[in-house]
């Protein structure tokens, strides 16, 4: 009983705990906690804890276990809803474009840094409903997990203390809790069922069919508006049926100019579709716009025109001021162009709005490194050995920096 | 028979129910055959080709003629580990898989050209012994038809090095690179299919000419089309694949399912030397898709939209095979297929009309895009509807079993004249050579040398199900002769005191450490020895010496700080054999050996003996264990006294009162084990953990002094010794960092490089030890009350999980010591499985059940020893996840350090400068110092020369000058007539040294001598 009695606190502390932790992590942008996620969610983590802890204390059994049940549909809830229901996974799928971007830039351009994380993946889709589950789950943070575990612990002692007659109410919560969820999960899978289909109808020509499905596929799960890829989809079709005057058809060609390397033409084609769009394609459009910038930019900084590369990724910035990957970039090329104030104002901008550690930590190099030219020692020195302090692992720059060899 | 009879006979219910779930489940797969098969690589002219002094790398050249345009060409690689392919200059692809005759077949239709070709094949050996080899057959197909194949034979030249001319500009595998100085290739036989891995898709999908023709809308480029065609098949293939081109993205749907995926890469090759001679993402290609699950018999519909066809690729083209029954079906695009017209919004239905030939193939070579192996994905529905077959196939089937079961129970209960729920739980037992038949073929589907739909095939369900019907019909003859009853019970345990079976024991463990023995020392000094190892010697040469272990890094005198213990044992063995390799590497072979009988006795201490007996037999033959055992490192001995320190302590705790003898005892060995390696400090927490799975809610060992006693024993020699270590850093200052700055535990968790499932991948999961955690894992909630399982299993997982949060670096090493831990973690769990289920059926008096158990443990036990030995090669269980095979198989070769230096011993000049990356390992073999050493970035540490006699930083190992960038080499490469430049580790050379100074050494210097992951280069002369 002494063990059982450990155990349970074990799980109210560990649930009451977990809203501190960040229970999502995104790439760039750092962890964001439980109290950050919504109202919804920020002030019920909390609520679980204090009340599963209160019935810890009090030794309501009964009520312990109801905790644990809700807890466990909560995070069942916060995990599809992140899939299915929250735009925030599109600017994570973003943010992780971008930061891939940034670890290729640092691999190909600066110095040896042996920095990226072992579990970061570049390779992150949401195309399919099990794409966005498992992408769902790849930003999940500890908080999720804690609160989780927490949760299950408390259901599994609620129960051995209880038993199953003792907590029929908790059971009954769990069958409630889990086929609501079912519900939400049931209209993604429909939702891509319908997408399926209307895939098929495609690709036997019956444009007509497939819009139908497209549609329907929509209504069931209007946050896969959100995908490029279901945007690029639709607009073929609908450019199938000659509506070329679509935004979204509109939208598909631009992108086929694209593909074909007629950049320009492509983000003319996509201003104008920008303009006419509305709410998510436009932001979709935005994105895909700022991202050839910073492509054409990239091109420019192979072929070695370090001034036309810089001239594309301040329009980029301009155009999306998330695009950190342009920020990013700039930093770096400021500093090789000798604009060493230019580098560092774009390096605390970077700072101010990262908190990403490796990132951080080569901006902070890069930072000392245009101090260093500009003769402000200390500052170097400050900077080199904050990049150190965030990235100890085989920071190899910054041990030539600091250490001279 | 009710509900309430089978209550007491859940065990044996859930055993019939699950063996007939399992037999639905491989029949619905083996009737859907939705596993992708390999091909056997057929070589029909190609001989293995060798370099003449049979090295470990080899560098093969062949120049190809085309007389014109071809429509065609296709090549079939195959090379010991590795391979990459050249032509022209360019890199096609690469394949590497340590341990494993690695294959590769690829299109070079749309890259040769007229006129002379140059193919190159670079094949390097990463596993010991044996020479690089490389296979090679292929084919072009001339404009007018004639097939003019190529292979690999005599007229192959080769050699040994890797050369450049033309200042380092002109590499081997360029067209214009003269090989008239290399000599002609070794033969070395005809390949082998079955010992090379085989394809993922069969030859004839590359060298199969097109069967289809360029198919369009209309005769004007237009906006996108959809193409449909109903293929009408005989009967259902065996197999099929078809191979589409169309400008993408397109949707290629077969049967209304919608095929996705991307390009094959089984191996995940990351980078690639050179230029590669097309680009991963090609936006033109010809994508071959398997589609063998997705035709029937009857009508199929192939239906593909491609996005507008006047881009780069013109309309449609697409074919495929299909084999039925032996019989290949072949299909195309051609007139007779339909094209759906593009239609306004408003009207629904769409039109459709024949396809328009755009024109006869064969008219040119880049008519027909390069062929690539896709990895198919297919939709959600799809998936949907193969696991509700797999769910209702396996319904069925243990409802059919489970009524089979209840049959046959009652005819055994009415011979046998005993009760239904005995008779019951025997034929129960009956099914687990079922279990165990499929679950040894599902393993084996694992297996690099099987295909991975071996376990479904219909001949092995038949044979699962001719077992079952055996031994089911075994049982009910046996229940109606009383002669085949015996009387006497069988006893629960064989390790009751029968003095015939104790021999037995005592013999089958002396065969053990025998074969044990023989594959620890046999071919002992075969390989060089490490950096590590080496670096372990000069610490017992110091001992020899001055009689303390130590090594000089320049003027600094560095005595051992970490395993402090290790040198002592190779000391003894040096001092008794002399200082040869051999001699040095035999306490760790030593240490592996012993540790055969330790572990058969914690085992049986800890189990009984047939768990005893089980571990020694998975530890005597895990590659890992033997892997270890040759080298001179810690690992083996830290291994040894883990152990023991596990079992004393194990056995100072069992009982309710504490044992103060085996605690201290069980201190004095983890102080040993401390002292071997101090990463092994871990296993403290792990002993915690052990020991509150023992005592559970018993704490009153809190309050036992001796307990204290011996943590406060420990606790003053670990504080000593990290104390000593700390104090031994200060006198000089060192640049960058390195494991010698691992000395306490950090919050690891806290840090961005940090991994949570780096043991995972590496110890749990790592190829052979899959399986036993499997086994443990499963076993846990059935053993979790037994004592002994709880302990080992506490132990095991709370250290990793220690050791994944609170150690900065991880490598597969510092987990090994934990693998005695594990194998008897789950050979226990594997016996406490076998007891519950030989409970199931209380077999007391009908001799075909005792065969029948004596089948299957014994069957048990072979499979799970066969499984995680190194005769079995499981590499797809983690998705090839090891390439090197470093530190995970036994024949893995990672550096040559010998060989090189015997080389430039033999060639070595009074007055020639050596620049080395391992000076000691060069001294160590060769006799000869280190003048430099070169670093362009900190990667590895260096130290400041605290005697102010060299301006330069030292290298940390022995403490030569460090030369920092390619300016620094220039200037001290003009002090001498020659300069040998030592890449022995070549890959950390190259990362040590930097693009500079490579590219610096490819154009002045000349790569005079290679071996595994080693490289000589001259200067001068």
């Amino acid at each position: 009983m002494r063990m059982l009695r450990l155990a349970a606190a074990v799980a109210a502390l560990t649930i009451i705990g977990s809203p501190f932790l960040a229970w999502i992590a995104a790439p760039i942008q750092g962890g964001i906690s439980g109290a950050s996620l919504g109202a919804y969610l920020g002030w019920m983590i909390p609520m679980v804890g204090a009340i599963g802890g209160a019935a810890w204390w009090f030794r309501q059994d009964r009520v312990f276990t109801l905790c644990g049940v809700v807890g466990t549909g909560l995070c069942g809830f916060f995990l599809i809803h992140l899939a299915l229901g929250d735009p925030l996974l599109w600017s994570l799928i973003d943010e992780n474009v971008q930061y891939a971007g940034i670890m290729n830039f640092s691999r190909r351009y600066l110095p040896a840094n042996m920095g990226i994380e072992p579990t970061f993946r570049a390779d992150l889709a949401a195309d399919t409903l099990g794409d966005r589950l498992g992408t769902a789950v790849h930003f999940t943070a500890w908080g999720w997990w804690a609160f989780l575990s927490g949760s299950l612990l408390a259901v599994a002692c609620g129960l051995k203390a209880g038993g199953l007659n003792a907590n029929r109410w908790a059971i009954v919560a769990a069958v409630v809790l889990f086929v609501g969820e079912g519900f939400m999960l049931a209209r993604g899978v429909a939702a891509q069922y319908e997408w399926d289909a209307g895939d098929r109808h495609a690709a036997r020509g019956a444009h007509a069919q497939a819009m139908a499905k497209y549609e329907t596929a929509l209504r069931w799960d209007p946050r896969i508006a959100w995908n490029e890829r279901t945007q690029r989809e639709i607009g073929a079709v609908y450019a199938d049926l000659r509506m070329t005057t679509q935004p979204v058809a509109r939208f598909y060609l631009s992108d086929r100019y694209a593909r074909e390397g007629r950049l320009e033409a492509a983000v003319s084609e996509y201003l104008s579709a920008a303009g006419e769009a509305s709410s998510p394609l436009k932001e979709i459009i935005e994105r895909r716009v700022a991202r050839i910038y910073i492509d054409l930019g990239l091109a420019q900084h192979r072929k070695g025109n370090a001034g036309q590369a810089i001239d594309w990724w301040e329009r980029a910035l301009a155009y999306d001021s998330t695009q950190i990957h342009a920020a990013y970039v700039l930093t770096r090329v400021y500093f090789d162009q000798g604009r060493d104030e230019q580098s560092i104002a774009m390096g605390r901008l970077l700072l101010s709005r990262s908190r990403n550690r490796l990132l951080n930590a080569n901006v902070e190099a890069n930072l000392g490194d245009a101090y260093w030219r500009l003769h402000e020692f200390q500052s170097a020195r400050t900077a080199y050995e904050a990049s150190m302090e965030l990235d100890s692992y085989a920071n190899f720059r910054i041990f030539k920096s600091l250490g001279g060899t | 028979m009710t509900l309430r009879d089978i209550r007491p006979l859940r065990l044996s219910a859930a055993i019939v129910l699950v063996t007939g779930a399992v037999m639905g489940l491989f029949a619905s797969k083996a009737f859907v055959g939705d596993v992708p098969s390999r091909y056997p690589v057929a070589f029909n002219a190609a001989e293995w080709i060798t370099a003449t002094d049979e090295g470990p790398q080899a560098y093969f050249r062949k120049e190809l003629y085309v007389a014109g345009a071809i429509k065609q060409a296709w090549i079939v690689v195959a090379a010991t580990d590795s391979f990459i392919l050249y032509l022209n200059g360019k890199v096609v692809d690469a394949e590497a898989y340590g341990s494993l005759n690695v294959s590769g077949i690829y299109d070079l239709g749309p890259w040769l050209h007229t006129g002379k070709n140059v193919l190159g094949v670079v094949a390097r050996r990463s596993s010991y012994p044996g020479p690089a080899m490389a296979a090679v057959e292929g084919a072009y197909r001339d404009g007018a038809g004639i097939e003019h194949p190529f292979a690999s034979d005599l007229s192959w030249r080769v050699a040994s090095t890797e050369q450049r001319q033309g200042s380092g500009s002109i590499l081997w595998h360029a067209e214009s690179f003269d090989a008239g100085a290399w000599s002609s290739a070794k033969t070395a036989g005809p390949p082998d299919p079955a010992k090379i891995y085989s394809l993922p898709v069969p030859q004839t999908a590359f060298s199969m000419p097109p069967q289809g023709k360029w198919i369009r809308s209309s005769s004007i480029p237009s906006e996108r089309a959809a193409y449909s065609y109903d293929l009408i098949m005989p009967a259902r293939p065996d197999d099929a694949w078809i191979r589409v081109a169309a400008v993408k993205p397109y949707r290629l749907t077969i049967n209304g399912v919608t095929i996705d995926g991307g390009p094959f890469d089984e191996f995940q090759q990351r980078r690639l030397p050179g230029t590669r001679i097309k680009k991963r993402d090609e936006d033109m290609s010809t994508d071959l898709y398997w589609i063998g699950s997705l035709l029937r018999r009857g009508i199929n519909e192939i239906a593909v939209s491609s996005d507008r066809d006047d881009a780069v690729l013109a309309g449609l083209f697409l074919d495929g095979f299909a084999v039925s029954q032996g019989t290949v079906f072949t299909f195309g695009t051609d007139s007779t297929w339909a094209v759906a017209w593009p239609v306004d919004a408003e009207i629904s239905a769409d039109s459709t009309r024949p396809a328009v030939i755009l024109m006869s193939q064969g008219a040119s070579a880049e008519s027909v895009p390069a062929k690539r192996i896709m990895s198919p994905s297919f939709p959600l529905s799809y998936t949907a509807r193969l696991i509700g077959m797999l769910s209702l196939s396996s319904l069925v089937s243990a409802g059919i079993i489970f009524v089979l079961w209840l049959g046959t129970s009652k005819i055994i209960a009415a011979w046998a004249g005993v009760g239904r729920t005995e008779a019951g739980r025997w034929d129960a037992v009956m099914h687990l050579p079922v279990l165990l038949i499929l679950g040894g073929a599902f393993l084996l589907g694992f297996d690099v040398r099987f295909d991975p739909g071996f376990p479904f095939q219909w001949k092995v369900i038949m044979i699962a199900a001719a077992a079952l019907l055996v031994f089911k019909a075994g049982l009910i003859l046996a229940a109606r002769h009383p002669r085949a009853r015996g009387r006497e019970e069988l006893p629960r345990s064989p390790s009751g005191g029968n003095r015939s079976l104790d021999a037995a024991y005592v013999a089958a463990l002396l065969v053990l450490i025998a074969i044990g023995a023989t594959l620890r020392l046999w071919g002992l000094d075969r390989q060089s020895l490490y950096h590590d190892e080496v670096h372990m010697v000069n610490f017992v040469q110091g001992l020899f010496d001055k009689g303390y272990p130590y090594k000089m890094i320049g003027p600094i005198e560095r005595p051992l700080a970490t395993y402090e213990l290790v040198p002592y044992p190779i000391a003894l063995s040096a001092l008794l054999f002399g200082f040869n390799d051999f001699a040095l590497r035999l306490p760790s072979a030593l240490f592996g050996i012993m540790t055969i009988p330790l572990i058969y006795f914690v085992g049986w201490r800890i189990f009984d003996r047939r768990v005893g007996w089980l571990a020694a037999a998975v530890y005597t033959f895990c590659p890992q264990t033997i892997l270890w055992s040759k080298y001179l490192w810690h690992p083996q001995q830290t291994q040894f006294f883990a152990l023991l320190t596990s079992y004393l302590f194990y056995r100072a705790i069992r009982k309710d009162l504490l044992s103060p003898r085996y605690l201290y005892l069980s201190a004095l060995s983890f102080i040993v084990t401390y002292l071997s390696w101090e990463g092994a400090g871990f296993l403290l927490s792990g002993l915690l953990f052990g020991l509150l799975a023992v005592k559970r809610t018993d704490s009153s060992w809190i309050r036992e002094k001796h307990v204290w006693g011996a943590v406060g024993l420990v606790g003053v020699v670990v504080a000593a010794q990290l104390i000593r270590r700390l104090l031994q850093q200060v006198p000089y200052m060192v640049v960058g960092a390195g494991l010698s700055d691992v000395s306490l535990p950090t919050p690891f968790f806290l840090d961005p490089m940090y991994d949570p499932w780096v043991y995972l991948r590496n110890f749990l999961w790592l190829e052979n030890n899959a399986v036993l955690t499997v086994i443990l894992i499963c076993g846990l909630l059935l053993s979790v009350k037994e004592r002994g399982v709880a302990y080992l299993a506490t132990l095991l997982f709370s250290t990793l999980f220690m050791m994944t949060n609170f150690i900065p670096n991880s490598a597969v090493r510092y987990a090994y010591y934990l693998q005695t831990i594990l194998i008897l973690a789950s050979s226990g769990t594997v016996m406490l499985i076998m007891d519950r289920v030989a409970d199931v059926g209380r077999l007391i008096d009908i001799r075909w059940a005792r065969v029948t158990r004596a089948t299957i443990s014994s069957a048990t036990c072979v499979m799970v020893v066969l499984c995680s030995s190194l005769f079995l090669k499981v590499y797809r269980v983690n998705a090839f996840s090891n390439p090197s095979g470093m530190h995970t198989r036994s024949d893995a070769y990672y550096i040559d350090y010998r060989a090189p230096a015997r080389y430039l011993n033999s060639r070595y000049r009074e007055g020639d400068q050596i620049i080395s990356v391992v000076p000691n390992a060069l001294e160590y073999y060769a006799k000869i110092r280190t003048q430099y050493f070169v670093e362009h970035y900190t990667t590895r540490q260096v130290v400041y020369d605290p005697s102010e006699s060299s301006p330069r930083y030292l290298e940390r190992i022995v403490g030569v000058p460090v030369l920092r960038n390619a300016s620094d080499l220039q200037e001290v490469l003009a002090t001498r007539h020659r300069t040998w430049v030592l890449a022995v580790p070549y890959t950390l050379f190259t990362l040590l040294s930097g693009s500079e100074v490579i590219s610096y050494l490819e154009q002045q210097g000349k790569v005079v001598y290679e071996s595994y992951n080693a490289r000589i280069y001259l200067i001068g002369e």
